[in-house]
């Protein structure tokens, strides 16, 4: 096998030769120390192999010996190379892909963060780049002892932090800090709770304190809902944190104005491309630095080559400018009808993410005018109208243990 | 077909008769060769510094011959070794 390698990797020429006196010509190339090999003779042919820089010191010796030579097969990486060779490009892109082998074996390629944990992936790479692991450095001048100590005095959620090399990656591995117990009550912390908006009162969940409102009750904003301070049977007054849920109907009045001419920023013209070459955490730009007028927005695309998990550390990252022009959009009434009742439904949405929950509309408003177009609706809600307000103590004379 | 090995090796002065011989069934190894006085598939007489030898069989080759030393693959059936070769 090895023979056979050692051939193709200089190659090797199989001929023929016909007519004349094959034993001398044997002879003399034995004597002249050509190596033939695999020799064979069929008749009046006769075959053999050799080197392919020997074959050209064959030819006189043949026409001593009077044959006349003829190859059969070229074998060898030379020979398979050879109609390649005006591609200037395969050649560069092997010894490019030599270069970059050599230098990237020993670098990292991707840092990869394997965490079950609620911090931040980001917070972890920046404390582990920090302390030298980052896309491009070299895996042998990682220090792991100054990289455990620095990470974990950064982020204090941390309990364990391990960097283990695989290949290019590395993995970093973090375990997070048990949390200390939410402790409920402390004795400085005393408070009210306080009606935020209008309403009436359809429901309480009071946890601590005293409930000064019940069921029914109508409530301004700034009501006290729940006291902090509490009566015991001896006369004495206690202090506590004020702790529950008031649930209110409320009314919301929300109110979209659409003008009739509006004037947004639209995109217009071709897009300006401004691609980077990514390498190893740099960006080269492939562009020319002409400053770029007016307003913009911008798409980023990452074009890297990944397994699904991992991007290699090279790649294009598209950047895309499109131009951005000032433009007067007019609408009929009915279009800045169905445009309201758009931005509506979205400030609906906006309510019901803040812990309202909408029950019915009471009423709705429409105001046309020349330009404008107002559509206003009021909602009935049922919310949490509770705030817990500390509670400012004036002088000492209020028995704090009962 | 029966495989024997038969191994000869002749060797007396290496100076004066530096001719060496191994062969079996299948191939021979002929060291000190001059030069090929006969080359077929049947008959292969080499010559050395010693005499002359002969190999007679079937589907007779010279796998490599370089520096003196000639290697023969093949049916070897008998190997003559000429009258005038020195032989110790």
């Amino acid at each position: 096998m090895w023979l056979t390698l050692l051939r193709f990797f200089y190659g090797y020429v199989r001929f023929t030769a016909e007519g004349g006196f094959p034993e001398q010509f044997l002879s003399e190339a034995s004597k002249g120390g050509l190596q033939l090999t695999d020799t064979s003779r069929e008749g009046e042919r006769f075959f053999a192999s050799c080197p392919a820089g020997q074959y050209r010191l064959l030819r006189p010796l043949a026409k001593r010996a009077c044959m006349r030579l003829k190859i059969v097969r070229k074998y060898g990486i030379y020979f398979k190379a050879f109609p390649y060779r005006k591609r200037i490009g395969i050649p560069i892109g092997i010894l490019l892909a030599i270069v970059l082998l050599w230098v990237l074996s020993g670098r990292i390629w991707v840092v990869s963060v394997q965490s079950d944990t609620a911090v931040d992936e980001a917070q972890i790479r920046a404390a582990a780049a920090q302390s030298g692991v980052f896309v491009g450095c070299r895996i042998k001048d990682v220090n792991m002892q100054l990289l455990r100590i620095e990470a974990l005095s950064k982020l204090e959620n941390l309990v364990y932090v391990s960097v283990n090399p695989s290949g290019c990656v590395a993995r970093v591995a973090v375990s997070t800090r048990m949390p200390t117990p939410d402790v409920q009550y402390t004795a400085k912390d005393y408070s009210n709770l306080v009606a935020t908006r209008d309403g009436r009162i359809v429901k309480t969940d009071i946890y601590s304190g005293k409930g000064v409102v019940t069921v029914g009750d109508g409530v301004t904003a700034g009501t006290v809902l729940v006291s902090g301070t509490v009566d015991t049977d001896k006369g004495n007054l206690l202090l506590r944190r004020s702790k529950g849920r008031i649930i209110a109907e409320t009314t919301h009045t929300l109110s979209v104005t659409v003008p009739l001419a509006e004037t947004q920023f639209l995109p217009c013209g071709d897009p300006v491309f401004r691609p980077y070459l990514r390498f190893l955490g740099y960006d080269v730009p492939l562009f020319s630095h002409t400053p770029l007028v007016g307003r913009y927005t911008v798409n980023t695309y990452l074009r890297m080559p990944h397994n699904g998990e991992f991007f290699l550390p090279i790649g294009i990252v598209d950047t895309r400018f499109i131009p951005l022009t000032e433009t007067v959009i007019t609408h009929t009434v009915k279009e800045a009808g169905a445009l309201a009742v758009k931005r509506l439904e979205a400030d609906i949405a906006a309510l019901t993410d803040q812990g309202v929950t909408v029950k019915e509309e009471t009423d709705r408003k429409i105001v046309q005018t020349a330009d404008r177009y107002t559509l206003t609706v009021t909602l009935l809600c049922e919310e949490n109208i509770a705030k817990e307000i500390p509670l400012k103590i004036i002088g000492e004379t209020v028995d704090k243990n009962g | 077909m029966k495989k024997s090995r038969y191994v000869l090796q002749k060797r007396v002065n290496s100076f004066l008769c530096p001719f060496r011989l191994e062969y079996s069934a299948r191939q021979a190894v002929a060291e000190g060769c001059v030069r090929v006085l006969c080359y077929d598939q049947n008959r292969i007489v080499l010559q050395t510094q010693a005499g002359t030898v002969g190999f007679e069989g079937d589907a007779l080759r010279i796998c490599r011959m370089a520096d003196g030393a000639a290697v023969i693959r093949g049916h070897i059936a008998t190997v003559h070794i000429g009258e005038d070769t020195v032989c110790g």
